[in-house]
C-alpha cells in the first residue's frame, strides 16, 4: 500500500474513533506494522500541524485523537451543544495528584498527606473514572488500593504517567535538618513536562 | 477555563491548605514558623470558617490543637539535657519539625495539584470524539460531603417513581393504609428470593398509589440499613438493579480505615 493511501485511512480512523485510536489497533487495520504505523500517525500529526489546521491530532494514553485546536476553544464552544465536564475542586485535584504519584495508594496514606477526610474526593474522581480500585493492600484491614485510569491520562492529554512533572524538589531549610526533603520524589520521571497546550505533537 | 482551579481564601481544602497560605501571606519560612502568631491566625480563620462536615471540622481542630500544643511547647524552656554534656539547642529536634515535615510534603503535592489544575484547562479547550469524555456529564457531580451514590442513586429512582404519579387532590381524606412497611419488607424479600434481582421500578406494582409507592420505598430503605438487600447499578445514572445480600458475601462496612 502506498504511503499516501495508509495516511488517508488513518486520517479516517482516527477521526472515527470514539476514544484515542491504539497504535496496534490502527496497524492491524491497515495492515503494517505498529512501528510504521506509529510514524505514519507522527507524519499525520506533522501535516496537520504544518498546515496549522483547525484540528489537532495528539498522543495521549497510548493512542491518539483527534480534537478541536485549543485556540478554537471559545468558537467551538458557541456550539453550545458540546458537554463539557464540571471543574475538580482543589481538594479532588490534591487527591488526584497524590494517587497519581504514589498509586497504588490506600485512603489512609492519601489522608495522612493532606491532613483530611478525604473519602468524597476519591469518590468523586472514581465516579469520574479518573481512578479506580486497583488491589488491597496486606495487612491489617486489608484497605483498598487506588490507581490511576487511562481515562485520567486521556482528559489531562498524557502520554504516559512518565509525563507527570517530577514532584517538586522541597527548598531546603537554610541549615541542618533535612528532615524529610527529597524523600518523595520519584528518580524515574524523566523530564519535566511544563505544562502547556500542546498543538499536536 | 480560569474557573477550573480558584485557591478561594475562604474556603480550604484542609486544614494544612489554611496553614499553607497563613504561612505564604505572612511571607515566614516554613522552616521557621512563628508558632504563636500563626496559630492565632490560624485560630481567626477556623471561627470565620463556613459550615463544615462534622468529618472535616474535626480534622481542622486537630491541627488546630496540635498548634496549640507546639505553641506550648515553644514557650516552655527545653528541658536540660539528660547527659548534661551538650550545650542548648544541640541535638534537641525542634518541635516544629514534624509539623514541618507534613506541610513540605504536603505542599510538593499541592504544587503538582495546580500542574494537573493546567492542563486540565488545556485538555478542556479541544472537542473531539476522543476528547475527555470520562469527565463527560455521564456521572452527575455530586457534591463532597453529600450522600453516598447508592443512597442519592436510589432517591433519584425514587423521585422518578414519584413524578409518574397524578399529583395528589388537594382536598382528601386519610384512610387507614392498606399496607404496613413491615408487609412490604417481606413482600420484597419474597420476590428477591424468587427472581434473584429486581430491576427497581418493577418493586412497584402498576398502578399503585402514591402511599403504596412510599412505604414501599421505606421498607426497601429499612432493608438497605439492614444489609439484607443490596442496590447495584452498572454505571452512574444507570439502571439500578436490587439483590439480595447473603449474610455471607456482605460488603464490608464503608467506614474501614
Amino acid at each position: 500500500m502506498k504511503p499516501q493511501e495508509a495516511l488517508r485511512m488513518l486520517e479516517a480512523l482516527v477521526f472515527a474513533a470514539p476514544e484515542p485510536l491504539r497504535i496496534k489497533e490502527a496497524a492491524e487495520i491497515v495492515g503494517l506494522d505498529t512501528a510504521t504505523t506509529a510514524n505514519l500517525l507522527r507524519r499525520l500529526c506533522d501535516e496537520y500541524a504544518a498546515r496549522g489546521a483547525g484540528l489537532v491530532l495528539e498522543e495521549v494514553a497510548g493512542g491518539w485523537r483527534m480534537v478541536t485546536a485549543p485556540d478554537l476553544a471559545e468558537a467551538v464552544a458557541r456550539l453550545g451543544r458540546s458537554p463539557r465536564q464540571g471543574p475538580l475542586s482543589p481538594a479532588a485535584l490534591e487527591t488526584l495528584a497524590i494517587v497519581a504519584y504514589r498509586q497504588p495508594v490506600t485512603r489512609a496514606e492519601v489522608e495522612a498527606i493532606r491532613g483530611v477526610h478525604s473519602e468524597s474526593a476519591l469518590r468523586t474522581l472514581e465516579e469520574r473514572g479518573l481512578i479506580r480500585e486497583v488491589g488491597r493492600r496486606e495487612g491489617l484491614g486489608r484497605p483498598l488500593e487506588y490507581g490511576t485510569t487511562d481515562a485520567f491520562l486521556a482528559a489531562f492529554g498524557l502520554r504516559s504517567l512518565a509525563e507527570l512533572p517530577p514532584l517538586p524538589e522541597p527548598v531546603l531549610p537554610p541549615e541542618g535538618d533535612r528532615g524529610a526533603a527529597g524523600r518523595e520524589n520519584r528518580p524515574e520521571t524523566a523530564e519535566r513536562g511544563a505544562p502547556r497546550c500542546r498543538g499536536g505533537c | 477555563m480560569s474557573g477550573v482551579y480558584r485557591v478561594e481564601l475562604e474556603v480550604y481544602s484542609g486544614p494544612l491548605d489554611l496553614l499553607l497560605q497563613l504561612v505564604t501571606r505572612e511571607e515566614v519560612s516554613i522552616y521557621d514558623i512563628p508558632i504563636a502568631r500563626i496559630t492565632d491566625q490560624y485560630l481567626t480563620h477556623l471561627r470565620a470558617l463556613p459550615e463544615l462536615d462534622v468529618e472535616t471540622a474535626a480534622d481542622f481542630v486537630v491541627l488546630a490543637a496540635t498548634l496549640l500544643a507546639l505553641k506550648a511547647r515553644m514557650l516552655l524552656p527545653a528541658p536540660p539535657p539528660a547527659g548534661g554534656e551538650e550545650p542548648e539547642g544541640g541535638v534537641e529536634e525542634d518541635p516544629r519539625a514534624e509539623l514541618v515535615r507534613r506541610l513540605v510534603v504536603y505542599r510538593q503535592y499541592r504544587e503538582v495539584a495546580a500542574w494537573l489544575a493546567e492542563r486540565l484547562a488545556c485538555a478542556n479547550a479541544t472537542y473531539g470524539p476522543g476528547a475527555p469524555s470520562p469527565l463527560g456529564p455521564r456521572a452527575p457531580a455530586i457534591e463532597p460531603g453529600c450522600l453516598s451514590a447508592d443512597l442519592t442513586a436510589l432517591a433519584l429512582a425514587y423521585q422518578a417513581v414519584l413524578a409518574t404519579l397524578a399529583a395528589p387532590p388537594a382536598e382528601h381524606e386519610i384512610p387507614p393504609l392498606p399496607f404496613t412497611v413491615g408487609e412490604k419488607m417481606s413482600a420484597i424479600l419474597e420476590r428477591l428470593e424468587r427472581r434473584g434481582c429486581l430491576p427497581f421500578e418493577e418493586l412497584f406494582a402498576p398502578g399503585a398509589s402514591r402511599s403504596e409507592v412510599v412505604i414501599t420505598f421505606l421498607a426497601l430503605l429499612e432493608l438497605v440499613r439492614l444489609g439484607r438487600v443490596r442496590a447495584r447499578q452498572e454505571q452512574p445514572l444507570g439502571r439500578l438493579e436490587l439483590i439480595r445480600n447473603d449474610p455471607g458475601e456482605r460488603r464490608a462496612p464503608e467506614g474501614e480505615r
